[in-house]
């Protein structure tokens, strides 16, 4: 997209797409000059990690620097943003600016910790069922189909209200709505790659079925399903918001930015603009972040992009 | 293609029973008596324990799911203890709500991005064309970043409450406004049909928001396809061969777009099966009364038979829009045979 100048000298190094990729998630020595050379050239990457880079910082830091208490409310209740308040009060007092910046160690831990657990349940179970030619392969598929078939908001909502509303039930309801997602794209992966002749030469030589699945074919598949991780995030920050949002997510006065959004909802009926405003803002801006990178990661998977 | 459409017809119910049997079995954890819950809080044990077994729910669990089969056959959902309804009228009312917005929304976004995606895959090296560039990738970024439920929340107060342009974002009609006779249950439409104006503009003013969010978020991926995939086609080689051949350029994007196509009707289908479970959010925030909201409420409610008639419809749904779009691929792909 912006880097043209590095596409010659990837491209001279590396000849295919999976190549690429390996290199990007796994760089031999001397070729991480190559993938940092890439990210200086990107300059929608650079800013992507920057805003991850930034609202990582804040999950660490945010108690530290916030003006309140962001789990206590103050006496104020629904003042406009003014010295004070630079992002105003809601309706219990609670100072926004205190719990925007608190969120993220709420929201973006449950989405990242979720998008790496889908990922965690999801490959093996895609190996499997892209490699084995049996009734097994054919089962594990068969059930994720019926998870895809549900209306994901629904089924996440549903099954908050079987575990209970907690982030730890929360992380595993995100994750379930989202294994069958790399099932699929590492199950496609499988598929193509058991044919090769590599495989085929580890099969001779003797290893065992798990060995070839795991051992051989696993990492190959992995690298193409791993720039899937990054846009995966994003969505796992707007669901968790969202399911907060209908009240099935975290309870409050934990700070999320869904939870926040829906205590401001009625507000924006009546004009007072600034509770839901900024937890939008702030959410918003942390999932382009990872959709920036995500762009990045595409570009550099696809040499006719980059 | 009949053959291959019964097939597909003939493996449509054993998935829903699969879903049905998973969703019974969830559903069943969901914390809650019901029998207590349809009795409320005053009544006496006793008669929570009467009308337990009178429902069944003492029984075991595989006779029960028997019996809600058995009830399904019949076309009998089973009665919400929330409305105090049936599931099926409660749903026959709120279903064409729902259909209704989810359409349009999905209606929205194809007319906004196809065209424009092409517009923008077509365009010259130019200025035109590196500002729409620009614009698209800013565009996408946003209805990628950007959750409904607060794109939805900022139109409401840009446009009902700074300029009052558009009704009370509550209901689907004005409260003044009798509705018309129920014909379809989609209320634009059933206005039309019976040429009452005063109700087809209420109901147009209370879908203006809702629709327009649902276009905002879903045209991106819409129009992202639709670049991807026209470009796809003017890199293939037959493409080439038509310029070297030196058709004019009007024929060419004729061919292309064309084969273009394919991938569009894809992600158009999946996009329409995603606006419908993902309804319930716009539909919270408008108060629509539509399946969404109902969903939400059952779960809340433990409202068993409620939600899983839900689940099923959206499923038989989904189910269905697939079956339309492997059928669709044939009609506009002669190459694909089935």
């Amino acid at each position: 997209m912006v880097s043209t100048d590095i596409g010659g000298q990837v491209a001279g190094r590396l000849t295919s797409r999976d190549a690429a990729l390996a290199a990007a998630f796994n760089p031999p020595r001397g070729q991480l000059a190559v993938i940092t050379r890439y990210i200086r050239t990107h300059r929608a990457m650079q800013v992507g990690l920057l805003i991850v880079l930034g609202y990582a910082l804040l999950a660490v830091i945010a108690r530290l620097i916030a003006p309140y208490n962001p789990e206590t409310a103050t006496s104020a209740t629904l003042q406009p943003p003014s010295l004070r308040h630079l992002f105003g009060t809601d309706v219990s007092g609670f100072d926004i600016l205190s719990r925007v910046i608190a969120a993220p160690r709420v929201d973006i831990t449950i989405a990242v910790t979720a998008t790496l657990l889908a990922l965690v349940i999801g490959t093996p179970l895609g190996v499997l069922a892209g490699f084995s030619r049996g009734v097994l392969g054919e089962v594990v598929s068969r059930i994720f189909d019926l998870i895809q078939a549900f209306p994901f908001f629904v089924l996440a909502i549903t099954l908050l209200a079987v575990l209970g509303p907690s982030v730890v039930n929360l992380i595993i309801v995100v994750a379930v709505v989202n294994a069958p997602i790399y099932l699929r794209l590492i199950k496609s992966q499988t598929l193509y790659l058991r044919e090769r002749t590599f495989i085929q030469a580890a099969r001779v030589v003797g290893n065992t079925e798990f060995s070839l699945m795991f051992r051989h074919l696993f990492p190959n598949a992995l690298p193409p399903v791993l720039a899937q991780v990054s846009i995966n995030v994003a969505w796992a920050v707007i669901l968790t918001a969202g399911v907060s949002f209908v009240g099935a997510g975290v309870r409050p006065p934990t700070p999320e930015w869904g939870l926040m959004i829906s205590t401001g909802a009625s507000n924006m009926f009546s004009g007072q603009w600034w509770v839901a405003l900024f937890p939008g803002i702030a959410l918003a801006v942390s999932t382009a972040g990872y959709a920036l990178i995500a762009d990045g990661l595409r570009d550099l998977s696809d040499p006719t992009r980059r | 293609m009949l053959r291959y459409a019964v097939r597909r017809l003939l493996i449509i119910p054993p998935q829903l029973l699969g879903i049905s049997l998973v969703t019974f079995v969830i559903i069943r954890q969901v914390p809650g008596n019901p029998a207590r819950a349809q009795l409320g809080q005053f009544a006496s044990q006793d008669a929570v324990q009467r009308l337990a077994t009178y429902l069944g729910l003492n029984r075991p669990l595989p006779e029960q799911f028997l019996i809600y089969l058995k009830n399904l056959l019949r076309g009998d959902l089973g009665q919400s203890w929330f409305t105090g309804h049936s599931v099926s009228s409660d749903l026959l009312v709120r279903f064409p709500s729902t259909l209704e917005l989810i359409t349009l929304g999905f209606l929205g976004s194809l007319i906004v991005a196809i065209p424009l995606g092409v517009l923008i895959s077509l365009r010259g090296a130019g200025f035109f064309g590196r500002i729409a560039e620009r614009f698209s990738f800013v565009y996408g970024l946003m209805a990628g970043a950007i959750p409904d439920f607060w794109f939805a929340l900022i139109l409401v107060f840009v446009f009902f409450h700074l300029l009052g342009v558009v009704a009370a974002p509550v209901g689907q009609l004005d409260l003044a406004v009798n509705p018309p006779p129920r014909i379809t249950g989609m209320l634009v439409l059933d206005s039309l049909l019976t040429f009452n104006w005063v109700a087809l503009l209420s109901a147009i003013g209370h879908l203006i928001l809702p629709v327009a969010t649902l276009v905002f978020v879903n045209a991106a991926p819409v129009l992202r396809m639709t670049r991807s995939s026209i470009a796809n086609v003017m890199d293939s080689d037959f493409i080439r061969f038509s310029r070297a051949n030196g058709l004019p350029d009007k024929l060419i994007i004729r061919y292309a777009l064309k084969n273009a196509l394919l991938p569009i009707i894809t992600l158009s289908g999946v996009l329409y099966t995603i606006l419908l479970s993902g309804a319930v959010l716009t539909e919270t925030i408008f108060s629509w009364g539509g399946v969404g909201q109902y969903a939400v409420q059952s779960v809340v409610n433990a409202d068993w038979f409620a939600l899983q008639a839900v689940v099923l419809l959206t499923a038989s749904f989904s189910l269905f829009v697939f079956l339309v779009l492997d059928l669709l691929y044939a009609v506009v792909d002669p190459r694909i045979k089935y």
